[in-house]
């Protein structure tokens, strides 16, 4: 900033216009000292992303576990043990992954025995933590101990690890504390060596071993945080930070304002090229959208098909993304008549305005979902197929089912509410109308009934009572058929998790049992594929579209890569002159 | 001093309208016009989600044509005011939405006058135990702040339209009631009051015909302004997602779902819908004020 | 007598418009001689007030003098305001209370007052406000320099004014209406002060009332006005002799006899009523609450056909009574017995039917309808209530009573607003007799009238009286009312009957000092001995 020196004797006119000058200069200064983002000395080192909201917590078992934010956290301060192996494609800017194998990440080497139906991981040699601690083998225990003692608020290692059946890790633990604790499940073989047992040849766990969740923790440090009452240091890892043998540190991490990642310098080999990451908590997306329009953050995501479009016609920015596991669905509930009638379902997926949602909701970033589970997944076919012939059809269908043009329909009036998340109105309202609109026309009584995010997570996962709703939010963490067949569509007397459509057909969970249980891939593979076609016939869940999961960013940052928690791995990421 | 001498209140002829007067007549009949005729004025279905989506309205260089065609070469008609992220047409959805405010506004204060009225009249009339009662309980309710509890009342019981009258009523009768009070509380001290009573007339009958209809005066011109403020409590219950169900039209939600085009540059989808009320609001404020100077005694 | 001595108020050809072009004045010329009392007079809306204001010059901003001119001293209240107003002119209005600043000590005010004016310095001027308020009657002006006028008494502040008008010695002093509002012993003391001071001051005075009675007794001179014109000004003696002779002769002792053979309808027995009053004391940071006897033990007896004056100033008690009798408020002690039954023994709704027996008359006429409804409405209120009649047969029967009184049928069906204060005093009357009642209970019927409309009120309450045989409990404080209409007198005072008997020999040959002092205070219209050529004014022998 250059001080503009006083000037000596000048004539009565200029000397004022000098004073003005200087006072709109010190004024500029002021207000540019506002704006400017954090420098710091070396160009290369940070990136300011603007972000939804900054991580509630960073503790995989803990109550954030769920929001994307706190995953984006966890994932870039722990490093899992295995990694799905990078794909040379690249869509739009992004990479993708091969999801049928995997590369090491913490583990250098895997082995299955089917014998013994048990896995032996060897550890990377050389590997600290931020806290500067080596990766051992006891901290791979101290994992799975700990997800196993299922002491935080929601227990999502143990149930990744279940759902990978590893060996006696069940649901025994809930009702009887004495088998909480860790057994010969897991064992040590050596200073860098582990061996995990399973209870049946599951193919998931490699899968399970890359999600955000069963990360390594660096127990030495973990346990310096331990106290009586929580000896699992829960509360550390909601509050601090996430002790791991990641490529990232905490730097600063203030709730509801702003997380700081820098490098771990104790990691000298795959050190990450962008050394520091400030995550500024902006959560309206068309107040991050004027932020990177005026150049002032590098990296933002999660704004609207329009605001996407609007920056990506800009110079110094770029849009990149790809159709990942983000997918839109019509969920009717098999208990809320008249939705237990196939025809009434049927007729609902012919009426329903595809093209609309695609090109008006979506503005083309988008394309229709004719699958029950993302197709990017490995093994899944385009199987949906609603009836051709659209509203003429859906009309055809109704009198088919006894109510000719919808008469007869208003006594399910309560049932037609067609929900959806009030905080997502700016992005579902209006597919939610057209569906209105288009399934009015043929009849169908419906209303628009938009509730609080809490209360839809409530009714579709515990209640499992939400008769009519548009859904966005599902994404089957783990990129396999089967993990989502469990998930959503094995009756829970089968399984089933998260079945919030109250579907039950019992060849599908016939089916799924048999997957479950082969070790035969090919075999698995066959029975899943009818299991996925029998449930697009029945429309268990009725897919509207795979939409794009993108991001906005500046056109120097490069290395962006696809995962199925859709978070970014930072380390993943370099600049590069445009 | 004699009436001759005080100013202009007598000398003003009672069947011309002041200037203020006409104003108001014209901004409050113009939105309740609107309410009336939608269906004849709107050039769109308010529901009708279309492709045409985010349309911007016609310029100023195009309209001129634009009218001449649709008036007189069965045009059909364009989106006057641009259309909104479904495709629905906005000017149609700004008639249609006057009905729904209005209606409302208009519900809520009628339910809350007759309450308020007749609860101040009585507490006016009498004053004991009960009476003060039901005073301090209205004062109590006054004091909420009125825009959460309303947002509280919908959440709890459900968004409908009942249920948004039924919370606006009961957070402005108090001041009908208070306003009716106290002007029974002066008309009880009047000297036919007591001819009244001193006539033989039982008191419930001295209430209604007398100090009732004496009382109304504060009363009635409040009503205007207090239309006002519930066609803006309505339109912000919307705009934070309390209010009316999409897709409804109604101003605040209208204003709530442009605001975030805003930055896109899709300024009509909020701007309208917010001239709309703000015309509205003020034209009944203004007709309030004129009527509160035509009856000042 | 010197040559072109300035008159202290000419006031030449003046006309005062409104907005509407409506002459308030028109071509008024009046003048005043050095010493001259002159009284204007005339009904309400005649400009006399108008006339006050401009001779000072302050005609209100929405009116217009057109022609004319007025000179104080041959200074110009117009042009030459600063000279004129306050210093060679002074104004004492009816409201005291008004005139004075609430937050500043009064003493205070009328010092700077005169030290504005005069020039002279504060201590000469305070000095000085002691002496005059000495003068105008106060007791321990020392006290009273430094009170607030809401602390003073109505008479007390009046006073007050009188001494802020006459601190300055103005050689023209515009007296509008200074008494009406005060109790009648008061008043004629201050009217008393202000005439003496103006005779010690050598001040003339412009005296606008509308009691003829107060004219009388203090004017030399007197100019009536109507509608803005002027009568020529008249002598006193012979405004007097110009009076209305028609003089009803007070009851007599034998017509009192002859009631008291006739059945009683009221009996009152040892009424007491009292109400707890709440002072503020220790410089008003403690409320003490005492007890303020309103009545104390009344009684009285009204025989059917009888018409009793209930006679006392303000706060002697005699509204409260009334009010006891209409049973609007209850009395703590003591029996109310109509013909024998006591009123307080019977249920309400039997309560209510008596009240058709006993109605009253108000002392506001405009304040005694509902303002919404038409005159023809009010009056057909007591047959709904107490004969349960259709419409049609209300209507009819409120034509009926209204002719059968003698009343103009026409204002009817018009609303309060539109019609005259004494006709709708009439139509009041008319109201109260609709239900047939025996006994009438009017509370200054006429004290809100004006003389003029007096009169005639008074004359038909006596026909009326006569032709249907009515009882009157006739309350209030003017003696000539009382007089006109009433057999028996009751004086009370401070809750007390001081005094009762025939009204003529009661007020001739009174019997109490209070009773005493009343009728000396009182200001008649026809005096024979003008209140200001009686010894005892003259010489300032103060009654306080």
């Amino acid at each position: 900033m250059k001080i503009i020196p006083a000037e000596s004797p000048a004539p009565p006119g200029t000397q004022a216009l000098s004073a003005r000058a200087w006072s709109a200069l010190l004024l500029a200064f002021l207000l540019s000292g506002c704006h400017a983002p954090e420098q710091s000395a070396d160009t290369d080192s940070a990136v300011i992303y603007l972000v939804e909201d900054v991580p509630a917590g960073l503790n995989y078992d803990g109550p954030a576990a769920s929001l994307h934010t706190s995953q984006v956290g966890i994932v870039n301060l722990m490093d899992p043990l295995l990694e799905y192996a990078a794909s040379p494609e690249v869509e739009n800017g992004v990479q993708t992954s091969d999801f049928s194998s995997f590369e090491g990440s913490l583990a250098e080497n895997w082995v299955y025995d089917p014998a013994e139906q048990s896995w032996r991981i060897d550890l990377r040699k050389g590997v600290y933590s931020c806290a500067g601690n080596e990766l051992t083998a006891d901290d791979v225990l101290y994992t799975f101990a700990r997800a196993k003692s299922v002491s935080g608020a929601a227990p999502v290692g143990w149930f990744l690890a279940s759902v990978a059946s590893v060996a006696s890790f069940d649901t025994s633990v809930f009702d009887n504390p004495a088998k909480r604790r860790l057994g010969d499940e897991i064992s040590k073989l050596g200073r860098y060596s582990v061996k995990v047992f399973q209870s049946a040849p599951n193919p998931l766990f490699p899968h399970i071993l890359t999600s955000f969740a069963l990360r390594v923790f660096d127990s030495q440090e973990m346990r310096k945080h331990a106290t009586e009452s929580d000896p699992w240091s829960h509360q550390y890892v909601d509050e601090q930070t996430s002790p791991g043998f990641g490529p990232y540190c905490t730097e600063r991490w203030i709730k509801g304002d702003e997380f700081v990642l820098t490098a771990n310098p104790y990691r000298e080999e795959r050190a990450p090229s962008i050394k520091r990451i400030v995550f500024k908590r902006v959560p309206l997306s068309s107040n991050r959208f004027v932020i990177m329009k005026m150049g002032e953050a590098d990296l933002s995501d999660r704004l609207t098909p329009r605001e996407f479009e609007a920056l990506a016609g800009l110079d110094n920015l770029k849009v990149i993304g790809l159709t990942g596991n983000e997918t839109l669905f019509l969920h009717m509930n098999f208990k809320s008549p008249p939705f237990d009638n196939p025809l009434i379902r049927r007729a609902v997926s012919a009426a329903v305005p595809y093209d609309w949602i695609i090109n008006n909701g979506y503005r083309a970033q988008a394309k229709q979902w004719l699958s029950v589970v993302p197709t990017r997944y490995p093994g899944v076919s385009e199987n949906f197929q609603p009836p051709p012939g659209g509203l003429e059809a859906a009309r055809q269908l109704l009198s088919q089912a006894g109510y000719p043009n919808g008469k007869g329909l208003e006594e399910f009036q309560e049932n037609f509410q067609l929900s959806y998340v009030a905080e997502k109105q700016i992005a579902l309202g209006p597919i939610a109308n057209a569906i209105r609109a288009k399934l009015r026309e043929v009849g169908i009584p419906v209303e628009l009934n938009p509730i609080p995010l809490t209360q839809f997570g409530d009714r579709t996962l515990v209640k499992r009572d939400l008769p009519f709703a548009l859904s966005d939010q599902e994404k089957p963490v783990v990129v396999d058929a089967g993990y989502a067949i469990q998930l959503f569509f094995a009756s829970p007397s089968a399984g089933g998790v998260n079945n919030m459509t109250n579907y039950h057909n019992d060849s599908v969970d016939a089916l799924w049992a048999s997957a479950r249980t082969t070790a035969n891939p090919s075999a698995r593979a066959e029975f899943i594929a009818r299991a996925l076609d029998q449930i697009a016939a029945d429309i268990a869940w009725l897919p509207l579209a795979e939409f794009k999961t993108q991001w906005a960013t500046h056109t120097e940052l490069y290395g962006f890569r696809w995962y199925p928690d859709n978070s970014i791995r930072f380390s993943d990421l370099y600049r590069k002159e445009h | 001093m004699n009436r001759a001498m005080t100013a202009e209140g007598s000398s003003r002829d009672p069947t011309t309208l002041t200037r203020m007067e006409a104003v108001a007549i014209v901004l409050t009949a113009v939105p309740i016009l609107c309410a009336i005729f939608a269906p004849v004025i709107a050039t769109f279905d308010p529901l009708a989600v279309s492709d045409a989506v985010s349309q911007p309205p016609p310029t100023l260089r195009e309209l001129p044509s634009l009218i001449w065609g649709v008036l007189f070469e069965q045009m059909p008609a364009p989106h006057w005011f641009g259309s909104d992220s479904s495709g629905m047409d906005v000017f149609s959805r700004t008639l249609y939405a006057a009905r729904v405010d209005l209606v409302i506004a208009f519900s809520a204060n009628i339910l809350s006058f007759i309450v308020g009225v007749t609860l101040g009249v009585v507490c006016g009339f009498r004053s004991n135990l009960a009476t003060e009662f039901i005073a301090r309980i209205a004062d109590l309710v006054q004091s909420f702040p009125v825009f959460i509890t309303a947002m509280i009342l919908v959440a709890l019981a459900g968004r409908t339209w009942g249920n948004i009258i039924f919370a606006m009523s009961l957070l402005y009768a108090p001041i009908y009631l208070r306003l009716t009070r106290t002007e029974a509380l002066k008309v009880k001290a009047r000297g036919f009051i007591e001819a009244s009573t001193a006539m033989g007339n039982r008191p419930i009958r001295i209430l209604y015909l007398h100090i009732l209809p004496n009382s109304l005066g504060p009363a009635l011109i409040q009503f205007s302004v207090t239309i006002g403020f519930a066609i803006l409590l309505t339109a912000g219950l919307s705009f934070v997602g309390a209010g009316v169900n999409p897709p409804t039209p109604e101003w605040g939600a209208m204003i709530a779902q442009g605001s975030t085009q805003l930055v896109l540059g899709d300024w009509w989808v909020s701007i309208f819908p917010g001239i709309a009320i703000s015309l509205t609001v003020f034209g009944f404020a203004l007709a309030g004020y004129a009527l509160e100077r035509r009856f000042e005694t | 007598m010197k040559h072109n001595v300035a008159k202290p108020l000419m006031i030449k050809n003046l006309t005062v418009v409104n907005s509407r072009g409506q002459a308030l004045l028109s071509d008024i010329s009046v003048s005043l001689k050095s010493g001259e009392i002159l009284g204007v007079t005339g009904p309400t809306d005649s400009g006399k007030s108008l006339l006050g204001l401009a001779a000072l010059g302050q005609i209100p901003a929405t009116l217009r003098m057109t022609s004319g001119e007025v000179r104080v001293l041959q200074h110009s209240p117009f042009e030459d305001a600063d000279r004129v107003k306050g210093k060679l002119a002074g104004l004492i209005t009816q409201s005291p209370r008004q005139a004075f600043h609430p937050m500043m000590p009064i003493g205070k005010q009328i010092t700077r007052f005169r030290q504005h004016h005069t020039g002279e310095s504060f201590s000469s001027c305070r000095e000085r406000t002691l002496a005059l308020m000495d003068l105008v009657g106060l007791r321990d002006p020392a006290r009273i320099y430094s009170s607030f006028v809401h602390e003073l008494s109505g008479g007390m502040a009046q006073r007050c004014l009188i001494a802020l008008a006459l601190s300055t010695e103005p050689k023209l002093l515009i007296a509008d209406e200074p008494t009406s509002g005060l109790d009648v012993t008061i008043q004629a003391n201050i009217l008393d002060t202000i005439w003496r001071m103006t005779r010690e001051l050598g001040t003339s005075m412009l005296l606008i009332s509308q009691d003829r009675g107060v004219l009388t007794n203090y004017a030399d001179n007197i100019v009536e006005l109507d509608s803005g014109r002027q009568k020529d000004k008249v002598r006193v003696k012979e405004f007097i002799s110009t009076g209305d002779k028609a003089k009803p002769s007070p009851a007599t002792k034998e017509e009192a006899r002859r009631s008291d053979s006739r059945p009683v309808i009221l009996a009152v027995k040892h009424l007491s009523k009292t109400y707890s009053v709440q002072k503020r004391a220790y410089k008003g940071l403690w409320v003490r609450s005492t007890s303020l006897r309103a009545v104390d033990d009344f009684n009285v007896e009204i025989h059917e056909g009888e018409s009793i004056g209930l006679v006392g100033e303000s706060g002697s008690g005699k509204s409260t009574v009334g009010r006891c009798l209409m049973g609007l408020i209850d009395h703590d002690d003591g029996e109310i017995l109509f013909r024998g039954t006591p009123i307080s023994a019977l249920a309400a709704s039997e309560q209510r039917r008596l009240r058709a027996k006993i109605q009253i008359v108000q002392q506001d006429p405009t304040d005694t309808f509902d303002p919404r409804r038409t005159l023809a409405w009010s009056l057909g209120e007591p047959f709904r209530i107490h004969r349960q009649s259709s419409e049609r047969q209300v209507n009819l029967a409120v034509q009926e009573l209204v002719e059968r009184i003698g009343l103009d049928t026409s204002p009817l069906n018009s609303r309060p607003a539109e019609v005259t204060p004494s006709n709708l005093q009439r139509f009041a009357i008319a109201r109260a007799l609709a239900a047939d009642p025996e006994l009438i209970i009017l509370d200054e019927p006429t004290s809100l009238l004006s003389p003029y409309d007096r009169e005639s009120l008074l004359q038909l309450l006596g026909d009326l009286q006569r032709a249907l045989s009515l009882s009157y409990l006739f309350i209030s404080h003017d003696l000539h009312s009382v007089t006109a209409v009433c057999e028996r007198v009751v004086i009370m005072q401070s809750g007390r009957i001081m005094e009762s008997g025939p009204t003529g020999s009661t007020f001739s040959n009174p019997v109490t000092d209070y009773t005493q002092k009343l009728v000396d205070s009182f200001l008649d219209e026809n005096p024979i001995v003008r209140r200001v050529e009686q010894h005892s004014v003259r010489s300032g022998k103060q009654v306080n």
